[in-house]
């Protein structure tokens, strides 16, 4: 799945989270921090509405109570006594009115004035003008005057005749405003000592209706300071420091717990873990310690894990090597095996890539060994495989590696060895061979070995070094003296045995479309020259002619198509019957390979010619290494092929490993002489004779006996005498095609 | 002196219940635009004949409570009472006047005022009037019948009676001297001075203080010894201003003529049950110019 993220280190987590915590920490109290100076700003504009209206009640009152203050001083005996005796009125308003307790502090001044309205004193000119009261009475009874920073206020009275209501003068009173609303108002809203009236209407009147209408125009003041100002506005900025700063203790002890509890520990297990990738094969130990128990059981847990592991790792790589070993190690021979061979060959290349060392090597092969194996059981076989190895080992330098490379074939590679070294070699291994206890096994035969040499120079040689040597050594087999073959030159052996890449591309599309098959058939005759039936030899067409089986079978036996070229066969032996090719009376016999031979629905493969076995002579030829492979097996099969009508018949009898125990107990009908005992009763009276005595106890036991390789009349004559019942050879036709 | 407060309470009593007063305040234009105010208490059934005019002391008014207490006990007698207020300059004066007012008025003033309250009574079918006052109003209808006897006056009775100039009534020797020098040098503006109660501030012109300095001990000895009308003093043996002076002045208004009613334990004004004395000595002697007239 994929991730819409990607994973960051654990530090900047915690970077982040603190930063968006500390973030919307701060926004939060930002907004409360704001909401609160809203309310405040709100609360203030409240406080001075309600102030400005406080102070129009005020001024008011104080309107209302300058009139009762002039009224009552109007009452006043003494103010009655200067309006009948006005002769010492200078001194009873300087000296007498400001000292008695009718007076008050916010008065600025006390005048009298006469019936007419004219001040009861008489000032001169040069008599100071009183900025408070005029000197005769004003027009308006109430009215306030800016004099002397002050706002004050004239009220104007009359003062009436008790008695008879006559008016008598009047009574002028100047208050100071702004000092009565500090000692007398009382004011929720206003800070009393803030009052003060504004300097800049000095001299001028203003009637009431004016002050009351905007007092805050003439009258400046300063609320109260609200309850939120005075004490919750600081508290509140108080505790938002308080917490702003706890904000930075916790962020800074949140980030030292992050820093010490995880981060550092997170940061110190990457690292353990980073080392335990970097050496993978060691213990690693790692002195750190944390404050979460987690992370030292962690670490410990990671330590164990590794300690384990690396124990594990080294029995792992114990038992791989033991592995390797005995992958590479021929649990028979104790020898190296094809796994190794192969791997030091791949070596050898490699390493003869910058070198000019020569590289040799020895393939060698026990002759017959699976009839050793089948006679004298799987036992002896083995023993035979020990005996061999512990020869070669004994025999070949400590430089030279030696591989058992398949059942009886061992390979030994040597570097440094020219040819004639290597051929030395191989003489030596091979007469050491001749000295092994073979005998102690019960084995009655010599046991012989067939030995292919090969060397090479380039590294391009080495990859064809097993393929030469295996041509070599195939000769050798082939050769019943010269039993090592040293691999000469690629043109000299290819035009034997090798197959252009052209001719096998022909063979495999042949063997893969049937397309080229052809089937020659060479007759089998009587001793009166009568046809008894007609071997089938296979050729494939060509444009440049026919290919012969000795490259189709170079070809068929390297690539294990031996099953394919029998399929091929039989169907082009059935459509060559079908068509009528093969006259009445007679017989065909085609040659089958031990694998087709073991194949499971071998029956059905042979089905469509078993329908002929009543018409005609049907004959399946095996080979000597057939009847000796699973022998069991395989005699199971020649049964069931016996039952389908077939007969069979061994061929190329002792041209190789031939035991005549076979005879008893093999289910065959006819058996064919190889040439070379076909050639061998004109050699020699003893061969001859060891030969018809053979032939007279194959003979005796019932077999058909059919010789080859007759070209000559005595030939025929011979075998004739020899007891056979079935001629083949150029002497009665070459194969040909029908 | 438990019984004959307890008799004089029994008839006071009685008289009372049967007296109906009828009070109301009168005023007098003294001049013209100046008005003199009086109470005037008169029982329904008075005796048309005998008033009494009740002057209260220095600065004060017909409220005060001795003179209150005074004009019950002569209208339970029957007697019309008239007290006036002394103007000291100010008509229609309702208030105390106060030690730091100013003061213009004179001992003269007074008289004059005495007189017209006197003429009133008289315009008003009163055949005899009493005088009483009480301390320096006894002085100031002492001045009065001294300097300018009114035929109708037939008794005097004066209460806690003293002097204004003298030693022990709060005067000082110096102030006189510092108003005659303020009036010798022409500059009679107002000043402090001391005069009875009022002790360095009683803010007078000159001649307001002065005209008081004239009645001395021996003046006022012999005013009394001058006048034709009976005198009756009644005095209180434990009034302050006596101690002061020393009861010799009691020798001395007796050796005048003056006949002498004491009160044992009251003080200047007569205070709390020394009130009841007071009326009580005030009935005996009115009773006895009463039955004198009839």
């Amino acid at each position: 799945m994929r991730r819409w993220f990607k994973p960051i280190k654990a530090k900047w987590h915690m970077v982040v989270f603190l930063s968006a915590s500390l973030g919307l920490y701060l926004f939060m109290f930002w907004y409360l921090y704001a909401s609160a100076q809203q309310i405040r700003d709100q609360s203030s504009a409240q406080v001075y509405r309600a102030a400005q209206q406080e102070l129009v009640a005020e001024v008011k009152r104080f309107i209302a109570y300058s009139e009762q203050e002039a009224q009552r001083l109007a009452d006043w005996d003494e103010v009655r006594q200067q309006l009948s005796q006005p002769r010492y009125y200078f001194f009873w308003r300087n000296e007498r009115v400001k000292v008695s307790h009718q007076w008050r502090p916010y008065f600025n001044e006390l005048e009298i004035y006469d019936a007419q309205g004219r001040q009861l004193f008489q000032k001169g000119p040069n008599d100071p003008v009183s900025p408070f009261l005029p000197e005769r009475v004003s027009p308006h009874a109430s009215q306030f005057h800016f004099a002397q920073a002050q706002l004050t206020h004239r009220v104007f009275i009359q003062v009436d005749q008790r008695q008879s209501g006559q008016k008598i003068g009047y009574l002028g009173l100047n208050i100071d405003l702004v000092t009565w609303l500090k000692t007398q108002a009382q004011f929720q809203f206003i800070e009393r000592t803030s009052l003060v009236a504004k300097p800049h209407f000095e001299g001028q009147a203003l009637d009431v209706s004016a002050l009351l209408a905007q007092p805050e125009q003439y009258i400046a003041f300063s609320v109260l300071v609200n309850p939120v100002d005075n004490y919750l506005w600081p508290l509140i900025q108080d505790f938002i420091r308080y917490v702003l700063l706890y904000a930075v203790l916790i962020a800074i002890l949140f980030m030292l717990f992050f820093r010490y509890s995880l981060v550092r520990p997170l940061a110190s297990l990457t690292g353990y873990l980073a080392e335990l990738k970097n050496k993978p094969d060691q213990v690693v130990t790692y002195q750190a310690s944390y404050f979460v128990s987690e992370f030292e059981d962690l670490q410990a847990s990671l330590s164990s894990y590794n300690r384990a592991l690396v124990q594990a790792q080294e029995k792992i790589d114990a038992q791989r090597e033991l592995a390797y070993q005995q992958s590479r190690t021929d649990a028979l021979s104790g020898l190296a095996n094809r796994r190794a061979f192969d791997e030091a060959l791949d070596y050898l290349a490699r390493r003869l890539s910058d070198s000019t060392v020569p590289i040799g090597f020895m393939l060698l092969d026990c002759d017959y060994f699976k009839a050793i194996n089948d006679t004298y059981g799987h036992d002896v076989g083995d023993q035979v495989i020990r005996l061999t190895a512990k020869g070669l080992v004994e025999t070949v330098p400590t430089t030279a590696q030696t591989f058992r490379i398949g059942g009886d074939e061992f390979a030994i590679v040597l570097a440094g060895l020219d040819a004639d070294g290597l051929s030395d070699l191989a003489k030596r291994c091979l007469n050491h061979l001749k000295q092994m206890p073979f005998a102690a096994l019960g084995i009655q035969e010599r046991v012989q070995f067939s030995v292919g040499l090969s060397s090479a120079l380039t590294p391009k040689a080495v990859d064809s070094l097993h393929k030469q040597a295996d041509i070599a050594l195939y000769n050798a087999k082939h050769s019943l003296h010269d039993k090592i073959q040293l691999f000469v030159s690629e043109a000299l052996s290819a035009g034997k045995t090798l197959v252009s890449n052209e001719r096998v591309a022909t063979i495999m599309a042949a063997l893969q479309t049937g397309e080229g098959i052809e089937m020659h058939l060479q007759p089998i005759v009587d001793a009166q020259q009568q046809t008894l039936y007609y071997e089938s030899l296979v050729r494939i067409k060509t444009a440049d002619g026919l290919i012969f089986p000795g490259e189709i079978f170079d070809v068929v036996n390297h690539r294990r198509l031996e099953v394919d070229l029998d399929l091929q066969v039989i169907q082009s032996l059935t459509q060559l019957i079908e068509s009528g090719k093969v006259p009445v009376k007679t017989g065909v016999s085609l040659n089958l390979s031990p694998q087709t031979l073991l194949q499971l629905d071998l029956d059905k493969l042979l089905a469509n010619l078993a329908q002929y076995t009543c018409k005609y002579k049907m004959v399946v030829e095996v080979t000597e290494t057939t009847l000796i492979t699973n022998m069991g097996l395989v005699s199971e099969k020649l049964e069931t092929l016996r039952k389908l009508g077939f007969q069979i018949a061994l061929d190329d009898f002792g041209s190789g490993y031939s035991s005549i125990r076979y005879l008893a107990n093999m289910p065959v009908d006819i058996i064919k002489f190889d040439i070379t005992l076909t050639h061998a009763l004109n050699l020699d009276g003893k061969t001859r004779g060891i030969i018809e005595s053979t032939a007279t106890m194959i003979r005796q036991a019932g077999y058909q006996l059919v010789m080859e390789g007759i070209e000559l009349p005595e030939q025929f004559e011979s075998a004739k005498q020899a007891g056979a019942t079935g001629f083949q050879g150029y002497h009665f036709g070459r194969p040909q095609a029908v | 002196m438990y019984i004959k407060c307890k008799a004089f309470f029994l008839l006071w009593m009685g008289a009372a219940v049967l007296s109906v007063v009828q009070a109301q305040t009168v005023s007098l234009e003294l001049r013209p635009g100046f008005y003199l105010q009086a109470a005037y208490d008169q029982p329904q059934h008075n005796d048309k004949r005998v008033a009494v005019l009740v002057q209260h002391g220095f600065l004060t008014t017909n409220q005060f409570h001795t003179i209150r207490s005074i004009v019950q006990a002569i209208n339970d007698l029957g007697l019309s009472a008239l007290s006036p207020n002394m103007s000291y300059g100010i008509s229609e004066r309702r208030d105390s006047l106060k030690c730091d007012s100013l003061h213009t008025h004179t001992l003269e003033d007074n008289r004059m005022e005495i007189n017209a309250w006197v003429d009133w009574l008289v315009a008003q079918g009163y055949e005899h009037i009493v005088l009483l006052g009480h301390s320096s109003g006894s002085q100031d209808l002492l001045f009065s019948q001294a300097t300018e006897p009114h035929s109708a006056v037939a008794l005097l009775i004066v209460t806690s009676v003293f002097y204004f100039n003298g030693e022990g009534v709060g005067a000082k020797a110096s102030d006189w001297s510092r108003a005659r020098h303020m009036m010798l040098t022409g500059s009679p503006r107002p000043a402090s001075f001391s005069l009875l109660f009022c002790q360095d501030n009683f803010y007078a012109t000159p001649q307001s203080l002065l005209s008081y300095s004239q009645l001395t001990r021996q003046q006022n000895l012999a005013n009394f010894a001058y006048i034709a009308v009976p005198v009756h003093a009644i005095m209180g043996t434990s009034d302050e201003i006596l101690q002061n002076v020393g009861v010799d002045w009691l020798d001395d208004l007796v050796r005048v003529g003056v006949e002498m009613h004491l009160i044992d334990g009251a003080n200047h004004f007569f205070s709390s049950l020394h009130e009841f004395d007071l009326q009580e000595r005030l009935l005996t002697i009115l009773t006895a110019f009463n039955a004198e007239r009839n």
